[in-house]
């Protein structure tokens, strides 16, 4: 998953959120908008486990960056991308309105994930990539929040301390919920019958 | 032969790279209605900025020209007379002021790396909330060496770039950050 660099390489992400803010630039924004549009949802979509629900956020965070103005909203800090500012509202907007809120987490069990998919998605779904999507986003839902977080972190790339960073908890603890989560991703897939490349997990 | 944490890693990465296969692409409606409302902000936005400002005295107007015409008569003289005491930069990464440095003054000069892409610069100067400070006009030079133009108040925190100017891409050099003590 590639970075944002902000310092150097094509028009960075502050000088063209500084043309759309202050100028009226609406192509400033799209550019924006291309270059971190798949790694934002990439990221919601393993931290929630549904497309609806990481479009939803997406949508929150983009248009919220959208209406920053000079006294509130998005404002560039040093070591921190635009990407950054991003992840961090969607995860924030997750864990309120999707965590708090509706609270638990669904109990399928690995079986039920599989006939349920099985039964309401047909083979040609299967040939574009959605019965694979919908079982990962099965497996990826059945875990615990806390492993959740750390996957899709740990799918963007991010380091063990940016994610103590952001969860506040201790190395190890991160390190047992990205192992845990890892060997349950593995058994889903397992049990799905999935295979990745040349071999089983 | 593998060693078991090889096993576990590569293991690991076909997990990422499968995840990565499957994440979702937008759908339409995503991408349409948050481009509209870039498109409505930024045309807004535009209307604001073209709106006619007061018109100013014919008096005020004489002074303001006065003013101006002296910063850049003084802003000529100082390119005249660059100061050879700074060490030139051998390596593209070198700016100055170094991003991130704390400074007990303002700085007086500010220079980036020559870049081929563009045969003209704009320095702009921004406050820690991104509010743009000073822009300087189109420069040929890597450097600019400031003069009463750039006010900084002290315990604060600003941020510069530089727009490569002539340039299809229209790249940028920064930003860099610096803190006032």
């Amino acid at each position: 998953m590639s970075r944002a660099n902000d310092a150097t390489g094509d028009e960075t992400d502050v000088r063209l959120f500084l043309r759309f803010r202050d100028e009226g630039d609406a192509d400033a924004f799209e550019k924006i908008f291309r270059r971190h549009r798949d790694a934002l949802l990439a990221y919601l979509w393993s931290l929630s486990g549904n497309q609806n629900v990481a479009e939803d956020i997406s949508q929150y965070c983009w248009l919220r960056l959208v209406e920053s103005d000079r006294k509130s909203g998005y404002r560039p800090q040093p070591g921190a991308t635009l990407l950054t500012y991003l992840r961090t509202l969607g995860r924030n907007r997750y864990i309120d309105e999707y965590t708090r809120k509706h609270g638990e987490a669904r109990t399928d069990s690995v079986d039920d994930v599989e006939t349920r998919v099985r039964s309401e998605y047909t083979a040609l779904d299967a040939a574009a990539g959605i019965e694979v999507q919908l079982i990962i986003e099965a497996a990826l839902t059945e875990l615990p929040f806390e492993q959740r977080d750390v996957i899709s972190m740990w799918l963007q790339g991010f380091s063990i301390k940016e994610m103590m960073g952001l969860t506040t908890a201790p190395r190890d603890t991160v390190l047992s919920r990205k192992k845990y989560a890892i060997q349950k991703l593995k058994a889903a897939f397992e049990a799905a019958g999935l295979r990745l490349h040349d071999a089983t997990l | 032969m593998m060693q078991h944490s090889d096993l576990e890693s590569a293991a690991e990465e076909r997990l990422r790279e499968a995840l990565d296969d499957a994440a979702p692409h937008p759908s339409t409606t995503h991408d349409e209605t948050i481009l509209r409302a870039a498109r409505a902000k930024a045309q807004a936005t535009a209307q604001d900025i073209a709106k006619p400002r007061r018109s100013l005295s014919m008096p005020a107007l004489g002074i303001a020209a006065t003013f101006i015409l002296a910063i850049a008569v003084a802003w000529l003289l100082r390119i005249e007379t660059p100061d050879d005491s700074y060490v030139r930069s051998g390596t593209s990464a070198n700016v100055i002021p170094a991003d991130g440095v704390r400074l007990k003054e303002a700085p007086s000069r500010f220079a980036w790396p020559a870049s081929s892409e563009a045969e003209r610069y704009r320095l702009s100067v921004y406050n820690d909330a991104a509010d743009l400070l000073w822009a300087s006009p189109p420069t040929t030079e890597s450097e600019w060496l400031v003069g009463d133009e750039l006010r900084l108040p002290a315990n604060a925190r600003y941020f510069w770039v530089v727009d490569l100017l002539d340039s299809a891409q229209r790249p940028t050099i920064g930003p860099f950050w610096f803190t006032l003590e």
